[in-house]
C-alpha cells in the first residue's frame, strides 16, 4: 500500500508540474473518468462515510464504512456533522491537505478548483444542498471561447445512495445543486493562476450564468 | 431501424395528450414570490435562445412526450459521444449511444415532483422533472434514465449495466394497495418524488408519495434498505433557513423539536430551504406485512 501511495504521489507531483501544459481531461468527447469505484452506503445516514470510503479506496486505502462512520460521527437523525467531513477525508484518504469550500461564498474560483482537481487526477467530495454527499471522479469541460477558462459541461460522480455507478449532471444543474465541497488544496491550487471564477463572459451549459449577479 | 423510432414516436404521440393533461405534481412548499421575476427572465431567455446558446433546446418548456424526447435527444447528441474512443465512454453508454444513433430505442416519460433544493434554484424554477427511461426496442431492456427540467434542459442521468440494472419504478396503484393493506391508510394523489437527505429518493429512482387530508406520506422502497412509510404531517413545524444560514444554526434556533435517534424521526428537506420532520408510520399490530 505504501508503494502504491508513493507511486501515486509521484504521478500526482508530475501532474502538478505539467498540468498547465498537459490537460489530461480536456479535449476528448468522452467524459474524463478517474475510475473511482462506486460503493453503496450501508445505512440511510452514511453517505459521508461511503463517499470517503470511495475516495480512500481510490487512494489505495481500504477501510470499513462502519469505521469511517464511527470516526466522523455519522448518526441519526441528521447524519454526519459538517465539521467532521474534512477531518474524515484527512484521516482516511491520502489527501492530508483537504479543505472545505462553500460555493459562491468560499472563494472566487469554486468550480475552477473542481475541474483542476479532476484534471490532476484527484477526486473530491461534493455536497448537495447540505443534504447529501457524493464523490466526484470525472467529467467533461471546455475552454470558454472568450476567456479561455475551463468550464464544466458534465460532472460524473459516484453517488453512494444510487443504484449503481457513474451518475452524471449537466453543468447548469450541477452549479445549482452543489453548494459545498471538500477538496485537496494542492490538487486544486493552480486554479488560482490559470482558472478563475465563472465570470461575466463564461458560458455554462444549461445555464444563463453570465447574466446572474451573486 | 428508422421505423422503430418512428413507431415509438407514434406511440408517444398517442399518449401525448395524456402527459399534457396530467396535473403537475403537487408540492409541499412554494418558491419565494420575489424570485419569480428571475425565473420569468430565464424562461424568456430560453424561449428566445438560438442554437448555440447555452440555454437552447428545440422545445423550451415541453408539454408532450415527443417534445420532451426531442429536447433530450438534442442535448444528448450535442455531446457527440460517437466521436469518442468507445473504450473511454462510461459503462453502459455504448448501448444507449448505438440505440439512439440507429433509432432502436423507445422512451417513456413521467413527471416526478421535485422536493429537492433544485426546486427554487437561482435561475430555474423546477417544480418537477421529466423522468425519461430509454429502452432497447427489441429486447425491452432499460438502457438509461435521465431527468429533464421543466424547462427542457438536461439535469441528471445514469446508465444501466448488466451488473447494475435499474430497479422497477413502484406502480402507484399497487403501492397504494400495499400501503392500505399494511398500514390501513388509504390516500390519494399518488405521485413520484425526488428527495435528498435521510429519506433519499434518487433522481433516477424516485419514491412514491401520496396525500391524505392535510398530511403527506412518502413510501420509501429501496433495494438495499427496508421499506418504510413516513408521514409528513400538515401541522408539523417547519424550519425555513435564512439566506446564508447553515442547517446546524437553523436547528439551534428551532422551531423543529429534538428528534429521536433510532431513525423513526427524520429531518426532512422539502426544498426551498425548508425543513420539517418525517415520522415513520409503524405497521399496526396484527396487520399483514
Amino acid at each position: 500500500m505504501l508503494k502504491f501511495r508513493m507511486l501515486k504521489r509521484a504521478v500526482f507531483a508530475v501532474a502538478l508540474l505539467t498540468a498547465v501544459g498537459c490537460d489530461i481531461g480536456f479535449g476528448g468527447p468522452a467524459p474524463f473518468n478517474l475510475g473511482v469505484q462506486w460503493i453503496p452506503q450501508q445505512t440511510s445516514y452514511w453517505c459521508v462515510p461511503a463517499a470517503i470510503q470511495m475516495w480512500a479506496l481510490y487512494d489505495g486505502y481500504s477501510f470499513a464504512q462502519s469505521a469511517i462512520a464511527s470516526f466522523v460521527g455519522a448518526v441519526a437523525p441528521a447524519g454526519t456533522p459538517a465539521a467532521n467531513v474534512v477531518t474524515g477525508v484527512v484521516r482516511f484518504t491520502a489527501e492530508k491537505d483537504a479543505v472545505p469550500y462553500v460555493a459562491f461564498g468560499g472563494g472566487p474560483d469554486y468550480y475552477s478548483k473542481q475541474v483542476t482537481s479532476i484534471n490532476n487526477g484527484i477526486p473530491f467530495l461534493a455536497i448537495f444542498n447540505a443534504q447529501h454527499v457524493v464523490t466526484v471522479g470525472g467529467g467533461q469541460w471546455h475552454t470558454d471561447d472568450t476567456t479561455g477558462l475551463y468550464v464544466w459541461d458534465l460532472v460524473v460522480f459516484q453517488d453512494p445512495i444510487a443504484g449503481g455507478p457513474n451518475s452524471s449532471a449537466d453543468a447548469g444543474d450541477w452549479i445549482a445543486l452543489n453548494d459545498a465541497m471538500v477538496i485537496s488544496a494542492s490538487a486544486s491550487s493552480e486554479s488560482l493562476t490559470y482558472l478563475n471564477e465563472y465570470g461575466g463572459n463564461v458560458g455554462v451549459r444549461g445555464s444563463n450564468y453570465r447574466l446572474i449577479q451573486y | 431501424m428508422r421505423r422503430v423510432l418512428g413507431f415509438a414516436l407514434l406511440l408517444c404521440t398517442g399518449t401525448a395528450l395524456r402527459l399534457t393533461a396530467d396535473p403537475n405534481p403537487w408540492l409541499l412548499v412554494d418558491c419565494r414570490p420575489e424570485d419569480q421575476p428571475a425565473y420569468d427572465g430565464f424562461a424568456q431567455a430560453m424561449r428566445t435562445a438560438a442554437p448555440g446558446s447555452t440555454v437552447y433546446v428545440p422545445k423550451p418548456f415541453p408539454t408532450t412526450i415527443p417534445q420532451v424526447v426531442q429536447d433530450f435527444l438534442y442535448q444528448y447528441r450535442s455531446f457527440h459521444y460517437e466521436r469518442a474512443d468507445p473504450n473511454k465512454l462510461l459503462a453502459g453508454e455504448l448501448p444507449l449511444l448505438n440505440g439512439i444513433l440507429s433509432s432502436t430505442v423507445t422512451f417513456s416519460v413521467q413527471k416526478v415532483a421535485n422536493w429537492t433544493d433544485l426546486h427554487c434554484g437561482r435561475e430555474q424554477r423546477r417544480d418537477f422533472f421529466y423522468l425519461i427511461r430509454a429502452f432497447d426496442a427489441a429486447s425491452g431492456v432499460e438502457l438509461a434514465r435521465a431527468t429533464l427540467n421543466v424547462s427542457g434542459l438536461s439535469s441528471m442521468r445514469r446508465n444501466a449495466t448488466s451488473a447494475f440494472p435499474f430497479p422497477p419504478l413502484p406502480d402507484p396503484a399497487v403501492a397504494m394497495q400495499e400501503v392500505a393493506a399494511a398500514y390501513g391508510i388509504t390516500g390519494d394523489s399518488p405521485q413520484y418524488v425526488t428527495t435528498l437527505g435521510t429519506i433519499f429518493c434518487d433522481f433516477t429512482a424516485p419514491c412514491l408519495a401520496f396525500r391524505k387530508g392535510a398530511d403527506a406520506y412518502i413510501f420509501f422502497k429501496h433495494p438495499r434498505f427496508p421499506s418504510a412509510l413516513f408521514k409528513i404531517a400538515g401541522n408539523e413545524p417547519r424550519l425555513v433557513l435564512q439566506p446564508g444560514e447553515q442547517l446546524e444554526a437553523g436547528l439551534a434556533r428551532g422551531p423543529l423539536p429534538p428528534l429521536r435517534t433510532d431513525g423513526t424521526e427524520r429531518l426532512f428537506p422539502l426544498g426551498a430551504r425548508t425543513w420539517t420532520v418525517a415520522r415513520e408510520v409503524k405497521v399496526p399490530a396484527g396487520a399483514p406485512r
